[in-house]
């Protein structure tokens, strides 16, 4: 026994040293963008299977939430939650039943409304419809059009009661487009969590979630920098936290050489244009991804005092100047490198 | 100066033999390691195309070539050229993957969300970053 003593020493500390765990990743077309899972396990078969089944988990919300896939359970809430003729839309009778799961994201979605001043709001659908970012002619509404949508944008006009839902007034209808991505993302993790994987990255597009460390050491999170494609405006080291931007970068187009994105204020019904990027670190990716669009269009003064108000969140403005501010508790875990 | 291993270190002789095989096999199997690790390495010579649900499939860049893949809307051309890869033509609306133009660095990506299709240079990817938040 004492021969192999040094051997069996040795072994151990190479197992200690994390040499054992190596990185898994696949990546997916999906929820309109590229996804990629990573994960650091020690046995390839169980980080496979954890990685296919949060894929898998991934593909059921955009099922579910999609407000382009005719089946889903958004699409019919869209088409279904207006009851016509009744005049007491109000009555339980008279309301639609959801699901607990969209309906406690329907809950998470007002709650972001509320810390927004209505800056963040699922029921923008309306103005979504015309403005056809997801389609392939890219034009500016006409005002009269989007003043008629205008005013069937408002969260309070979206009535949630004992799990069912109605809206008050024909031709509402709700897009998660804003937080659809983000619950996706938690929802991969909480599969990932459940398969005993401790180390990992959910990326969908940007929106990206990182559980626990990478071997040993914080991960490290780039923030695009909004005016140059391809530079970084720094990096952040975080760990068992979720990441997003929102960026007047993203999807646009020129009209009459004026540009227009895709980050819509549902009080004007025109692109918001106080922000160039926000980028919202949180615990969880909904809530991160809902308040990136929501503080976005609120801007930067409003905006960072609401960062600096939430518990647990964080965050960097940058203005429609280019100016770059940043929340007080991130001071010290972020490392630009174009701050200009 | 003294050559000699012995008198750099006095106590070498109360090693036993196993003792300088286990040393030797270590390092034999740590220079294995470094070696291959940062001179075998495949570092950006080749590219990583996906096309929808498919697994991605490996493309060499040593050797020029033109790729014809079918994506969603229809048909997207790869070409590979001097060590780098651009998508020269593609089936979509607004043609980002086009204008990305050339890519050789790893980490570096083409996507074309509508045609799913998305091409990566394979390799170590930027050390000073896990993700970029965009």
């Amino acid at each position: 026994m004492k021969k192999f003593r040094a051997l069996i020493l040795v072994f151990l500390i190479f197992l200690m040293s994390g040499c054992g765990k190596r990185e898994y990743s696949k990546v997916e077309f999906l929820m309109d963008t590229v996804v990629e899972i990573r994960v650091h396990h020690k046995s390839k078969a169980e980080a496979e299977k954890a990685i296919n089944n949060s894929m898998e988990e991934m593909k059921r919300v955009e099922q579910k939430m999609s407000c382009f896939l005719p089946g889903s359970e958004v699409s019919r809430i869209n088409k279904e939650a207006f009851l016509e003729g009744k005049k007491t839309p109000l009555s339980a009778e008279r309301r639609l039943p959801v699901s607990d799961e969209l309906f406690s994201l329907l809950e998470k979605a007002v709650l972001l409304s509320e810390f927004t001043k209505g800056r963040f709001d699922i029921t923008i659908f309306p103005l979504w419809k015309i403005w056809k970012f997801e389609g392939e002619n890219l034009e500016v509404p006409e005002k009269v059009e989007i003043e008629r949508a205008l005013k069937l944008v408002n969260y309070h006009k979206m009535i949630l009661k004992s799990d069912k839902i109605s809206f008050a007034e024909k031709g509402m209808g709700i897009d998660l487009g804003g937080i659809a991505k983000g619950y996706a993302v938690d929802a991969a993790v909480r599969v990932l969590k459940k398969e005993n994987i401790n180390s990992a990255m959910v990326n969908a597009g940007g929106d990206i979630y990182v559980l626990g460390r990478k071997q040993g050491k914080p991960w490290r999170i780039g923030i695009r920098h909004p005016r140059r494609e391809g530079e970084i405006l720094g990096t952040i080291e975080v760990e068992d936290r979720a990441i997003v931007t929102s960026g007047d970068y993203e999807r646009f187009f020129f009209s009459e050489g004026k540009r227009y994105h895709h980050i819509i204020n549902p009080k004007t019904g025109y692109p918001a244009d106080e922000c160039q990027s926000v980028t919202i670190v949180a615990k969880e990716t909904t809530f991160a991804d809902g308040l990136a669009t929501g503080i976005f269009v609120l801007g930067p003064s409003e905006g960072m005092a609401l960062i600096e108000s939430l518990e647990g969140v964080e965050g960097v403005i940058v203005s429609k100047e280019g100016d770059v501010s940043t929340s007080s508790g991130l001071v010290s875990k972020i490392e630009y490198v174009n701050q200009k | 100066m003294s050559l000699l291993l012995r008198d750099w270190f006095p106590r070498l002789s109360m090693l036993t033999r196993n003792d300088r095989i286990l040393i030797f096999v270590l390092v034999a199997i740590a220079s294995f390691y470094f070696v291959r690790l940062f001179f075998v390495s495949n570092e950006g010579r080749e590219a990583l195309v996906k096309v929808g649900s498919n697994p991605p499939q490996k493309v060499s860049l040593e050797i020029n070539k033109r790729i014809n893949v079918e994506g969603e809307k229809g048909r997207v051309v790869i070409e590979v050229k001097e060590g780098r890869v651009r998508v020269v033509e593609s089936s979509c609306f607004q043609k980002i993957c086009v204008n990305t133009g050339w890519i050789n660095k790893p980490g570096q990506n083409i996507v074309c969300l509508p045609n799913k299709v998305l091409v990566t240079i394979e390799g170590k990817k930027s050390p000073t970053m896990d993700a970029v938040s965009y």
